[in-house]
């Protein structure tokens, strides 16, 4: 046994010690031993049982041969305190018979063995020695051994037990049986169905009749022990078969150990991590933890099925490189190292992801460091949301508010014309009393002047200011007068016919060439003559005073009907008209300076004029489009492509009623 | 008829012209006077027109709309009830009224003449004539 300490000194020379009073016994004794076996031992002579106890024993002899034929009581002495040490020195008395020995039968038991010092037998007293030093040192380790056994038995917390073949316990230790509530001596005999409910004892003693048939020991079961009393425990249970010196099975014997607390903590574990397993797999969100290489550990469901993958295995281990291109992977993984390296995690970064049918996923991302018991970083966890509903809400939201404010804009820009509406009506009504003073007057004057060109003339100019203020004024007038149409189906090109009959007199004199493409037979239309000939006034006077040098009127008309609601149509086309509907339309095109790009939005502004002061009042084309949507028509004006001019588009629709000419 | 009827003493068609704006009855009164065809008495309070009208015996009233004392309306409805002058022909002269919802400045609706202001000398008079011919 290797932990049994062994003798310091070496086998040879044998050491003896010789405590007699005689000292003439040392010469006899060594020259016995001498003659039996010349320099094998050493013999020393102790005078006292004072001068050994000053001895160092183990480390000056292997054997004290005491001689008791001296003194009873002093021989009794040290007999008492050599047996007390139980040292591996061997005790050998020497005696003159052997009633003198039996005069020591109350510590006979410490003496090793005996030699009749006065009959000592030619070569018997080396062999003697030898066999006592030898029996001697086994005892010792045997004690020793049982030391460590009985030591172990009893500090040991974990139930240790030996059982006969019927299952019977022959031993159990110290925690054993305080487990069970029992004294040592009072569980020998009895079997786990006295100790247990048959619940456990039953199971226990098949499994223990099946280590003793086969010899396969069970190692490391968890089992439940339930007590006769009701309370119960976990243990982790070891039992192997118990064999005797020569191999053959005797029985069985255990360990267990109380696990009861670990598996308390465990099952714990258990149910947190099935608890963890259910969120993370049932969270609307992607979660992933990665280790410090970048490789995953842990991937949620719904992170499984954003790779592609079904199983958390064909993830674990594997980094983003395996997963995704490139680049992208470059770029994930130099995020996550900075993350790993600097400690600062990345909150809410918003990245987006084009999927192959075109549409964009938006995630929201953070990732954080993982740090482990010990404050270092070991990795990152990650949590991405799919915003891509939340975004898509957030551009329409934002879409609707610049709807909304364009519509409050022209909400706030109705409300101002109906006032200018208002005003305008009082200021025409106010003005126009004087003005018909002044113009009565000028009439007046007419009628009294002869011959005299120069207050003619005057006179003439006169009458033409206030024929100008006159028309500003019932411009101004018609502008704020009630939007009601007194609409009848007809045809356009009457309407226009007559407008240029009308007007054939400007067109000349200012070097105009008019040319009518009037389509035939169009649809007709639900117009207001009256306010349709000011259209074409108003369009006609416009393109006149752009066509400052003479030029080219050019008037289409077409009927056409609404295709689609393709690039090219308006958003106001696509909310007046709807397709299939046919509509009639004219364009009235000049070949003069056409539109200023500065004013192209404020063309249909009423008050705003491009004419100079004193040429126009600025509400021709603002009347112009209030009453081609009276007549929930459109008007458009633009420059011509590629050529010098204006264009300015109507569009009517046709009611059904009145597709053909009457 | 009644037109035919009530004497034209100076061959002249007698004209009451009802406004609150004296500068524009002056200045209709001398347009229409100087061209010798008539003859023109004017009224700046309207609450006087009955009386006025009963005693001018006008072949024509031209008869402002928007007036301070007594509107238009209410002056043509007094006229109207009198035996004396509920035959005599009105002609509204408005400045409420655009040129162009009158046309040419003078234009029927419901039975009623309109002259819309301003007025020149020769619709005044063309607007007369159409009136009192249709008698």
């Amino acid at each position: 046994m290797s932990s049994t300490p062994s003798n310091p000194l070496p086998e040879h020379p044998r050491k003896l010690l010789l405590l007699s009073a005689d000292p003439a016994e040392e010469a006899l004794l060594s020259r016995h031993l001498d003659s039996e076996n010349h320099g094998e031992h050493e013999l020393k002579l102790v005078a006292s049982l004072d001068e050994l106890k000053s001895l160092e024993l183990e480390t000056s002899c292997h054997a004290i041969l005491l001689d008791i034929r001296a003194g009873h009581d002093e021989a009794l002495e040290s007999i008492k305190w050599i047996g007390r040490l139980q040292s591996q020195v061997a005790l050998i008395c020497l005696c003159a018979n052997h009633e003198q020995l039996n005069s020591f039968k109350p510590v006979i038991h410490l003496i090793d063995d005996y030699i009749l010092a006065d009959t000592l037998p030619h070569g018997e007293l080396c062999i003697r020695i030898s066999h006592a030093i030898r029996r001697r040192i086994q005892e010792y380790e045997l004690l020793h051994e049982q030391d460590l056994l009985r030591s172990l038995m009893e500090n040991i917390p974990d139930a240790i037990y030996f059982k006969d073949l019927e299952s019977r316990f022959t031993k159990v230790n110290r925690a054993m049986a305080r487990s069970y509530g029992h004294n040592v001596d009072s569980v020998i005999g009895r079997s786990d169905f006295d100790l247990f409910t048959e619940e456990h004892a039953l199971p226990a003693y098949q499994d223990e009749q099946r280590i003793i048939e086969t010899g396969q020991p069970i190692i490391s079961k968890i089992e439940k022990e339930t007590f006769a009393d009701g309370h119960s425990k976990w243990v982790n249970s070891t039992k192997v078969p118990l064999r005797n010196h020569y191999g053959r099975i005797i029985g069985t014997m255990g360990i267990s150990r109380d696990i009861s607390d670990l598996k308390r903590v465990q099952d714990k574990l258990t149910e947190e991590h099935r608890l963890l397993t259910t969120i993370l797999n049932n969270i609307p969100d992607r979660i992933f933890v990665k280790d410090r290489e970048g490789r995953y550990i842990a991937s949620n469901r719904l992170h499984l099925k954003f790779l592609g993958v079904t199983d958390e295995a064909q993830v674990l281990g594997t980094t983003l490189y395996d997963h995704f291109p490139k680049e992208r992977a470059e770029k994930y993984f130099n995020q996550d190292m900075d993350i790993i390296r600097t400690g600062i995690g990345l909150i809410n970064s918003e990245e987006s992801r084009t999927m192959p049918n075109g549409r964009v996923i938006w995630y929201l991302t953070s990732k954080v460091p993982l740090i482990d018991e010990t404050g270092k970083c070991v990795g990152i966890v990650g949590i991405s949301r799919d915003v891509t509903t939340q975004k898509e809400d957030e551009d329409k939201l934002r879409k609707t508010i610049k709807v909304l404010n364009e519509t409050q804009l022209q909400l706030i820009e109705a409300e101002k014309l109906k006032t200018v509406g208002r005003l305008a009506a009082g200021v025409a009504h106010e003005v126009k009393n004087p003005l018909n003073v002044v113009s009565l007057g000028i009439d007046y004057l007419c009628s009294k002047i002869d011959g005299s060109d120069e207050l003619a003339d005057i006179i003439q100019d006169m009458k033409q200011a206030v024929e100008k203020a006159t028309r500003v004024i019932s411009q101004l007038l018609d502008y704020s007068s009630p939007h009601e149409v007194a609409a009848d189906p007809r045809d356009i090109n009457a309407i226009i016919r007559d407008v240029l009959v009308m007007m054939r007199h400007n067109f000349n004199e200012a070097h105009i060439r008019v040319e009518p493409d009037l389509a035939e037979n169009l649809p007709l239309v639900a117009l207001d003559t009256q306010k349709t000939d000011q259209v074409f006034i108003n369009l006609f006077l416009n393109a006149i005073s752009a066509m400052k040098g003479g030029g080219v009127l050019h008037i289409r008309s077409y009927s056409q009907r609404m295709k689609s609601t393709g690039a090219n149509v308006s958003g106001e086309m696509t909310e007046l008209f709807k397709v299939g509907e046919t509509m009639v339309t004219v364009e009235v095109t000049d070949t003069g300076h056409g539109i200023a790009s500065e004013a192209a939005d404020k063309l249909f502004d009423p008050f705003y004029s491009t004419k100079s002061t004193g040429g126009g009042t600025g509400l021709g084309l603002s009347v112009t489009r209030s009453i081609v949507e009276m007549h929930r028509g459109m008007i458009t004006l633009e420059n011509r492509k590629n050529t010098p001019g204006a264009c300015a588009t109507l569009y009517f629709p046709v009611s059904p009623d009145t597709h053909a000419p009457l | 008829m009644l037109h035919s009827k009530k004497s034209k003493e100076d061959g002249k068609t007698r004209v009451l012209v009802i406004d609150d704006e004296d500068r524009f009855t002056k200045m209709v009164k001398l347009n229409l006077e100087s061209t010798g065809m008539y003859s023109v008495e004017v009224l700046n309070e309207s609450r006087k027109a009955v009386e006025v009208a009963r005693d001018f015996k006008p072949h024509i009233i031209l008869l402002d709309v928007v007036m301070p004392e007594a509107d238009g309306g209410d002056v043509a409805n007094s006229l109207r009830t009198r035996t004396a002058t509920k035959e005599i022909p009105i002609i509204f002269v408005s400045a409420m009224i655009s040129q162009k919802e009158s046309h040419s400045g003078f234009y029927e609706s419901g039975g009623e003449h309109f002259l819309a202001k301003p007025v020149s000398t020769e619709t005044l008079s063309g607007a007369i004539e159409e009136v009192l011919a249709t008698l």
